[in-house]
């Protein structure tokens, strides 16, 4: 059959897109192919009244859901992985720490009241174990001491007070 | 960006206005949105659940929104990202690949009481899911919504010659599907 052409003026300043006339009747066919079997209209449908009520279930959710910034689980594979790496640095650091430090520790170390707190509370200071080797036994040495009661005190206690109390 | 939808936009953002004004958001587009959506998640939960989560970040990344495109395409833009995400979360939930998941969804359509096609239109929504995840797009959003190339194109960030040539594909497929089965 001859085709029935308009006469087509190019001058006319009407433009088509290119090849729009070589698939037109292709996609002719394809959409009458989808009106004949009625297959534009959704066949989806929705509860009733569900668009009246969606704005209330929305501005509920917005209430009851708080902003917030995006959620980054700590126990991803990559977290953990740098997590057990920086625990395995830490640990092989305060082990060197530990071991490499002296086993004999000096006086210059310690604490001086901790020392003195230490010793008043735990010697006994009526054994006479405890007495120091250079204590100066002399009555100068001890202003404080009362005489008479002291050699009131040897008198009853030591067989030979006098060999005990030098006078100076 | 046209005047009303500028007004709108400024109306959201100021937070005097913003509860008011996000309800007149709320009658201009949910159904808009929601067919959206359900044409890629089909099921009515599921498209339920995915709106509500469109509108919640809408209202909460409306100060972001810079007027750049159409607020039109903005919201369709996150409420395709969330069905998308929405059926990833489900197929890696299930341990599932997304065609196998889609499968699942178009089994489950022939019991769904919100799905009222008949034996066609169930071929329709098969031949459909058969698809590329871009072809699918393009359809519903042609054929079922009736959108435009150009709001299609600002939706998608794809050139309106791609698109055509995406739904001309995606027509012709569906077409063979349908005569086979």
């Amino acid at each position: 059959m001859k085709e029935n052409r308009l006469p087509y003026h190019k001058q006319s300043g009407f433009k088509v897109p290119e090849d729009y006339f070589g698939n037109f009747e292709e996609r002719m066919m394809v959409e009458l192919f989808f009106e004949e079997n009625k297959l534009r209209k959704t066949p989806f449908k929705v509860p009733e009244n569900y668009f009246e009520q969606l704005e209330g279930r929305v501005f509920e959710k917005l209430e009851v859901t708080p902003k917030k910034g995006k959620v980054i689980s700590l126990f991803n594979r990559r977290t953990l992985s740098y997590v057990a790496g920086i625990a395995a640095v830490l640990a092989v650091l305060l082990t060197s720490v530990v071991f490499n430090q002296s086993q004999d520790p000096g006086f210059e170390d310690l604490d001086i009241t901790a020392v003195e707190n230490y010793l008043l509370e735990s010697i006994d200071h009526d054994d006479p174990k405890n007495i120091p080797e250079n204590y100066d036994f002399t009555a100068s040495a001890n202003p404080n001491i009362d005489k008479e009661a002291l050699l009131e005190y040897l008198n009853e206690n030591i067989e030979e007070p006098a060999l005990l109390l030098n006078e100076d | 960006m046209n005047a009303s939808e500028e007004k709108l936009v400024l109306q959201l953002q100021d937070p005097a206005s913003r509860n008011e004004a996000f309800r007149e958001l709320l009658k201009l587009y949910q159904e808009r949105l929601y067919w959206q959506i359900r044409n890629i998640v089909k099921n009515h939960e599921d498209a339920d659940d995915v709106l509500q989560n469109t509108f919640i970040k809408i209202f909460r990344n409306i100060e972001k929104f810079k007027g750049e495109s159409q607020l039109f395409s903005w919201m369709y833009r996150i409420a395709t990202n969330e069905a998308i995400s929405h059926l990833n979360n489900r197929a890696k939930k299930q341990s599932i690949s997304s065609e196998e998941l889609q499968q699942q969804i178009i089994d489950n359509l022939e019991n769904d009481v919100y799905f009222e096609g008949d034996e066609i239109q169930l071929k329709l929504q098969k031949a459909i899911a058969a698809l590329p995840e871009k072809q699918q797009q393009v359809f519903n959003m042609k054929y079922f919504q009736e959108l435009k190339y150009k709001e299609i194109s600002d939706i998608l960030g794809t050139s309106e010659g791609a698109l055509k040539a995406s739904y001309h594909h995606a027509t012709k497929k569906i077409e063979e599907f349908l005569k086979q089965v």
